[in-house]
């Protein structure tokens, strides 16, 4: 009986991968498609230096998110200092507003006639016209302060759930502070740490928009050249299969070498870290510390978007404003949910039953770092087919043509979305439920409770924290998504991030900041919810 | 019996919303919703017919039609450029559109011999430049600019963009790959950055003395002329490349009716529509552009510097030649 249940939640988690999966194996199996001299093309020309480029970008963008990630992550999760109340969720913003508007913001003020070239020049009295933004350094840039957060939530979260006896032996086995953090508590949050890192990589890999504006080749633009100028559909497969097999390689890697460590915690003890209070030095310089990468990757954009939008606040937004943020934030609720209940099943899955279930899930998890465009088309196939079946069957037996009943609606924008961010929310609940000790599982086994009972009873509860940061990410990103959403949307439905794009493209960056606005305004919704869970 | 009824309630909406929606057209546009939703409302409001719209690159809309294939809700796909329309001519997407109206206001040069798609808007690709840094006696046709003397001096987005790739295709066109190639090598070298950014931000590096020559497309430095920081460009001249072989790079935004439209009547109407007097107005007072219709009225701007030399070769060469446009680029090095 015990064995029938383990293999059916097998089986479920199996097939919710699969479900996401198929899309990702068929942009790969494009390379099967005869034809293809494009990717040669490609490789005697481009290529070297689009993969320099982006090998360049993910390792500066990793050092400076992990640098800002784990250092501010330790800071509010280990002093108490002032402010620091708001310094914990102010930390989380800068992934409120998109990455390619954060180079629009960083672009213009210092561009010609821009705030920040004006006051150098007034200050300096020498006259800067402009500083040079268009350049990998401005990239690297923009996604360490863009991305960042997905380092400092995920750390933040381990660090709150590290058992504070382990600081204590270390304390008394004579560790001195920085001791402690190398040899104590960076080893235990690792599994965090990677997975930070990992979502990092896989979004600047997958970025189309700011690499495109300022002017950076990578190899996601390579893949986007072969598919949507040059119109080769094989090579693009190809190229796309590297960049996953490159991530997976990444991965695993990296799980290996963490080899057979188990972080769970078996010393399971109410003892929390006691928090030290910071003297006034220290306390401002980890306000400042804190501060910064907030000033960089929220303020400021945040100020000049407010100044913007009231240059722009003479086009009044009507009620299809209020109808298009209502659709965002449906869709990103619903999208949210779908992904962390699969994510839930899944990693939950891997748990009962790994050998199986998590090579399956590895690969779920890789949709990630598809470009959102790729991704898009790659799910446009499996829809069609089964939309060509269900039209065909209805031809068949009623003599009716149902058309596309599924392609063209929110289900595949759902669908769509589970495919982009699955890697999201699964990274947040493993994070959580690696925490809790299998010991655990087998107590509640052997008192007879079924998975899902011991799912939602013992996980969900013990996990809520990391489940609920992996909603608020999820729902994030699905807020700022672009280039999937354009492609599958149903007539007439639009969402504030595709305003804002058609608007910043056009240059009319007054008219885009509102809509950037109200995208950074309905992600404080779930943010208030999430603080108040994780105060719990 | 029970579950074949609870099937048929469920399939009936589907039967009742396809007798309602008869009176609409879907449109899959690449121009850009706040843009063409003022032009969408006249020709609803004018006809009775609802307009759906969804907008995204146009190469991406192609795919999407691509891949929905029989079944796609499409009627009229919109693009920015030519390279798409003949794109998705050359794999009988779209269907031939038989229309006097059509004919008679749109020259020939402007549409598909075979009629399946169609002008409604012209853009040329000009130069902008500094007035203090450059002579207009310096400037000729688009060929030399692959002068040494403009080393350091020009200013032009990647040539990922398809303004570009259409202009390298036109040069193709004109005087041969070999040629062509050659050209881009010098033209390259003679870049004052590495291109990023929109034609916008080459026009505003020009003004802010990154460089010296701009090539972008009219609209935009017109816009920018009518806008509220006009005074940042007055230091900018405006010239419609040309020598004694080729005139000025045009080329077209456009439409073409889709071969599976299941709305067909309704495409037709509305892509006449946008040929008709009123539209081609807000086509030209919008967003600046040269009407493709003769004789309509257009902003003082566009009549100021609307007179040029265009350029004999048949646009679908754009289309025809965009491929080899690409590789040429990259094998150059134009980023």
């Amino acid at each position: 009986m015990i064995s029938y249940t383990k293999n059916s939640w097998a089986l479920l988690s199996v097939l919710l991968s699969l479900i996401v999966i198929i899309p990702i194996l068929s942009v790969i199996f494009f390379f099967i498609v005869p034809g293809g001299d494009t990717w040669i093309h490609l490789r005697e020309t481009v290529l070297i230096s689009y993969i320099f480029n982006s090998i360049i970008l993910i390792i500066f963008v990793s050092i400076g998110t992990i640098l800002i990630g784990v250092i501010s992550a330790w800071l509010v999760t280990m002093y108490i200092f002032p402010l620091k109340k708001y310094i914990e969720w102010l930390l989380f913003l800068p992934l409120a507003i998109p990455s390619y508007a954060v180079a629009y913001v960083y672009a213009d003020l210092l561009g010609y006639g821009g705030f920040i070239t004006n006051t150098i020049s007034l200050i300096f009295n020498h006259n800067i016209k402009s500083i040079n933004f268009y350049s990998i350094y401005g990239a690297i840039f923009v996604f360490i302060f863009s991305l960042y957060p997905y380092v400092y939530l995920l750390m933040r979260q381990a660090f709150i759930s590290q058992s504070g006896s382990y600081t204590e032996v270390a304390k008394i086995s004579g560790l001195n502070i920085m001791q402690i953090i190398f040899k104590v508590s960076l080893p235990l949050g690792r599994p965090a740490l990677a997975g930070g890192v990992t979502l990092v990589i896989m979004e600047t890999l997958a970025d189309y928009g700011v690499s495109d504006y300022l002017g950076i080749d990578t190899f996601t633009k390579g893949i986007y050249k072969a598919w949507f100028n040059l119109g080769d559909i094989a090579s693009a497969g190809k190229l796309s299969a590297i960049l996953l097999i490159s991530i997976a390689i990444i991965i695993t890697v990296e799980k290996k070498l963490r080899g057979r460590a188990q972080y769970n915690n078996e010393i399971r003890s109410d003892q929390k870290y006691k928090l030290k209070k910071l003297n006034r030095i220290f306390s401002i310089l980890a306000v400042i510390t804190c501060i910064i990468p907030i000033v960089i990757g929220f303020v400021i954009p945040f100020i000049v978007l407010v100044l913007w939008s009231l240059d722009g606040i003479n086009n009044i937004y009507s009620v299809s404003f209020i109808n298009v943020a209502l659709s965002s934030f449906a869709l990103a609720l619903s999208a949210s949910v779908l992904c962390i209940i699969f994510a839930l099943i899944i990693v939950y899955g891997m748990r009962t039953n790994s050998k199986i279930v998590t090579p399956f899930a590895r690969v779920a998890s890789l949709g990630y770092s598809i470009p959102g465009a790729v991704a898009a088309i790659g799910i446009l196939i499996p829809l069609v087919w089964l939309d060509n079946f269900i039209n065909n069957f209805s031809l068949k037996y009623f003599n009716f043509s149902t058309g596309l009943i599924i392609t063209g609606t929110w289900f595949a924008l759902l669908f769509a979305y589970l495919v982009r961010f699955m890697a999201l929310s699964m990274q947040s609940v493993e994070n959580s439920f690696i925490k809790i000790s299998k010991s655990i599982d087998y107590a509640a086994k052997i008192l007879g409770k079924s998975n899902r009972r011991i799912l939602t009873n013992i996980h969900l509860k013990i996990g809520l924290g990391g489940i609920s940061l992996g909603l608020l990410i999820v729902f994030v990103d699905v807020l700022k998504e672009l280039p999937a959403t354009m492609i599958l949307r149903p007539f007439g439905l639009s969402t504030l991030a595709i305003k804002a794009h058609e608007f910043a493209i056009d240059d009319r960056l007054q008219d885009a900041a509102a809509p950037l606005l109200a995208i950074i305004l309905v992600c404080l919704i779930p943010l208030y919810f999430l603080t108040k869970v994780i105060r719990q | 019996m029970k579950k074949l009824n609870i099937f048929f309630i469920l399939i009936l909406p589907i039967f009742f919303s396809l007798d309602v929606l008869a009176e609409e057209v879907n449109l899959y546009s690449a121009r850009k919703e706040h843009l063409i939703k003022p032009l969408m409302d006249l020709f609803e409001k004018e006809t009775g017919i609802k307009v759906n719209i969804i907008t995204a690159k146009a190469s991406q809309l192609h795919e999407r039609i691509v891949r929905e294939g029989n079944n796609s809700p499409a009627d009229v796909l919109l693009t920015n450029d030519v390279g798409n329309l003949w794109k998705a001519s050359n794999i009988n997407l779209f269907q031939e559109i038989n229309s006097d109206f059509l004919s008679k206001r749109i020259n020939s040069k402007y549409r598909d011999p075979n009629n399946r798609w169609f002008g409604l808007s012209l853009r040329a690709r000009i130069i902008v430049y500094s007035l203090n840094r450059v002579s207009p006696n310096e400037l000729k046709g688009y060929k030399y600019l692959s002068d040494p003397r403009f080393k350091k001096r020009i200013l032009i987005r990647s040539s990922s963009n398809i303004y570009n790739q259409s202009l390298i295709a036109h040069m193709i066109a004109k005087y041969g790959e070999e040629f062509t190639e050659n050209w881009a090598k010098n033209f390259v070298n003679n870049f004052a950055r590495d291109p990023a950014g929109g034609d916008r931000d080459q026009i505003k590096a020009v003004a802010a003395g990154l460089g010296d020559i701009a090539v972008v497309n009219s609209y935009y430095i017109i816009k920018m002329l009518n806008s509220d920081n006009k005074n940042l460009f007055n230091n900018l001249g405006i010239y419609f490349p040309r020598d004694k072989d080729m005139g000025v790079h045009i080329n077209i935004s456009g439409a073409g009716l889709l071969s599976n439209a299941p709305n067909p009547i309704n495409g037709k109407k509305l892509i006449e529509f946008l040929a008709s007097d009123k539209a081609q107005k807000i086509y030209s007072f919008t967003n600046f552009e040269y009407p493709v219709v003769k004789n309509i009225e257009v902003p003082n701007t566009l009549k100021y510097i609307g007179n040029f030399k265009e350029d004999s070769v048949e646009i679908s060469e754009y289309g025809r030649l965009a491929n080899k446009a690409i590789k040429l680029a990259d094998r150059v090095g134009w980023k």
